[in-house]
């Protein structure tokens, strides 16, 4: 990087955090603190909710996703605002009638302790783990990039948005998400802008779309049928996207707290569902722009040579070993070849992958996430790549800041208060909520610095570690709304057997990870309900 | 006075009721619409 693209790097990051510590004036109590005293407006709420869920590898990621696979990944999205308007109608209004501060809490409402423990629990694992991915995802792909020390990377990459999450709680998290989705949106802006512009004269938007099309990128409405009929291990297509997508999403927002935290922040019910209904209408599109930018990336390099293999720092490692040879040879002929050569292209860098993958058995040598930030690296203007590089660390802060005020609000309300300290004065809630928010962001970074291989796709990645324990905790939620003939324990003991059976489906590979969410919901619901007439039951007021 | 005018504001903006199923249908139709609008964007550039 040049000393501009340093000056950007570090004006950009500096000011963010000056700026959450700037608003972190809030009551200190868990209302304040956690809640924001619930009086964000809607607007807040939708930028808050989408600067959660677009993680650092949502940029990276998505548009290397297109270059390879196509545009379709963007029917993973087609069942969110379908949630949207079920989290509206069902779960906003119970949750702010209750004045809850975690999801979990209406649970013990519903059932008992036991059954919000334990959904509180099976969150803040899943959510801890797919935090410290989080964290490590981007910061590997970075420090491979620029030859930075991935350790040091984890701990930038994660701590130092503690400053003003743990200083500023949820007030400060919406207000920097604020600032950050705008640099993000501008710098992505800017970088389309600029893939266009590279392109020889005479090729236009239009013409990199059709290029795109030709070689198969912009399948963005995929059916998933074969030869031998509807392929239930195809990963996106409109089936798994609608209804997996609905479920998946579903969970997300209407059960994990590091999205239920943010709308509760919120005015008033109004206001939560303006916010939620907002994010339905935004959020397909906007990914479906972030995809489209792969398809230019690839575009591009129909016109210029694309690298054999996009992470270069992977590669030069490889030539270290007994393959550089055949590794040298298949380069000079990767390079003999026309851009737009794809057959060939693909056929080598296929065999360049399987040499790099016996030179370095133990790591992932796929380079789709890399492809778009060696694009910035390699084409963008000095200064601009210090502005691409902060929006990783903008975007990965957006979504960690909510995820650790997430985790704490459940340790402490939902554990501390629970079972050690019952009656904490309003500054003893205080001390220990910004304790607790410390705690994990030292927890996530702890998990970023021990993360290993992570296979194909970082952002299928979390998505696969969400689809482990979304679809039981959201049949324990459908069960708390409409299933009210079962009962507390017939629910717990049905909610444990079936994680038990998700994590051995999901070992089997028999099935792509989104139906993880609807099977896992299903599961919960039959075994409660067959469950129910051969458990003790405890009386409880629904 | 502007407190009684604050109030009737107030007031007003109480009884004026959001029209939460059609803001649903809006939110359904844009995603159908938009569907539609990809289907035939994946024919074009085909």
């Amino acid at each position: 990087m040049s000393y501009q693209d340093w000056i950007v790097l570090i004006i950009t990051l500096g000011g963010i955090i000056i700026y959450g510590v700037y608003k972190s004036k809030t009551t200190k109590n868990l209302d304040g603190y956690f809640l924001s005293n619930r009086d964000m407006p809607w607007y807040l709420v939708v930028l808050s909710i989408m600067g959660t869920q677009a993680s650092a590898i949502t940029f990276i990621s998505a548009p290397g996703q297109a270059y390879t696979d196509g545009m379709r990944f963007v029917q993973y999205y087609f069942g969110l605002p379908l949630a949207m308007i079920v989290i509206c109608i069902v779960f906003v209004p119970v949750f702010n009638k209750l004045k809850v501060y975690t999801a979990y809490e209406f649970l013990e409402t519903r059932f008992d302790l036991k059954a919000r423990t334990l959904t509180s629990f099976l969150f803040q694992i899943s959510r801890g783990l797919s935090t410290g991915i989080s964290i490590y995802a981007p910061s590997l792909i970075l420090s491979s990039l620029l030859g930075w020390n991935i350790y040091y990377t984890n701990i930038i990459m994660g701590g130092m948005l503690i400053i003003y999450t743990v200083t500023g709680g949820a007030k400060a998290v919406a207000h920097t998400q604020k600032l950050q989705l705008v640099i993000v949106f501008v710098g992505m802006a800017i970088a389309g802008y600029l893939v266009v512009h590279l392109m020889p004269s005479g090729v236009g938007f239009l013409d990199a779309l059709h290029l795109g099309g030709k070689n198969g990128k912009m399948n963005i409405i995929t059916s998933g049928r074969t030869a031998n009929g509807f392929d239930w291990k195809d990963k996106y297509n409109i089936w798994s996207g609608v209804i997996g997508g609905f479920f998946l999403a579903l969970s997300y927002f209407g059960t994990d707290q590091s999205q239920v935290g943010r709308y509760l922040t919120a005015k008033n019910n109004k206001q939560s569902k303006l916010g939620l209904l907002m994010n339905g209408i935004v959020k397909v599109p906007m990914q479906f722009l972030i995809l489209m930018l792969g398809v230019l990336v690839f575009s591009f390099y129909q016109y210029n040579k694309a690298p054999i293999h996009f992470n270069e720092t992977q590669t030069e490692r490889a030539k270290e070993t007994s393959y550089k040879n055949q590794l040298v040879h298949l380069e000079t002929e990767y390079a003999s070849l026309a851009p737009d050569d794809n057959a060939d292209k693909s056929e080598l860098k296929n065999k360049y992958s399987a040499v790099l993958s016996q030179a370095l058995p133990s790591e992932d040598v796929n380079d789709t996430n890399y492809i778009f930030l060696r694009f910035v690296i390699d084409y963008l203007p000095k200064g601009l790549v210090g502005l691409l590089i902060a929006i990783i660390f903008l975007a990965a802060w957006g979504s960690i800041a909510a995820a650790l005020n997430s985790l704490a609000s459940c340790t402490v309300v939902d554990i501390h208060k629970k079972y050690f300290k019952k009656d904490l004065s309003e500054s003893e809630d205080y001390r220990i909520s910004k304790f607790y928010t410390f705690c994990w962001g030292i927890f996530c970074i702890l998990v970023a610095e021990f993360a290993s291989n992570l296979g194909n796709s970082l952002i299928e990645t979390v998505n696969i570690l969400g689809s482990l324990f979304y679809g039981v905790i959201l049949g324990i939620f459908l069960i708390a709304f409409w299933f009210k003939y079962i009962k507390a324990n017939a629910l717990f003991v049905s909610a444990i057997i079936s994680e038990i059976f998700i994590i051995i489906i999901y070992n089997a590979n028999v099935i792509s990870f989104l139906w993880l969410n609807v099977i896992g919901a299903i599961l919960v619901i039959v075994i409660g309900y067959l469950l129910q007439p051969f458990v003790k039951t405890e009386k409880k007021i629904a | 006075m502007m407190s009684d005018n604050r109030n009737i504001a107030e007031y007003k903006s109480k009884e004026k009721k959001t029209n939460w199923k059609l803001l649903y249908l809006i939110v359904f139709l844009f995603l159908v619409l938009q569907i539609i609008f990809y289907y035939f964007i994946t024919k074009h550039f085909q």
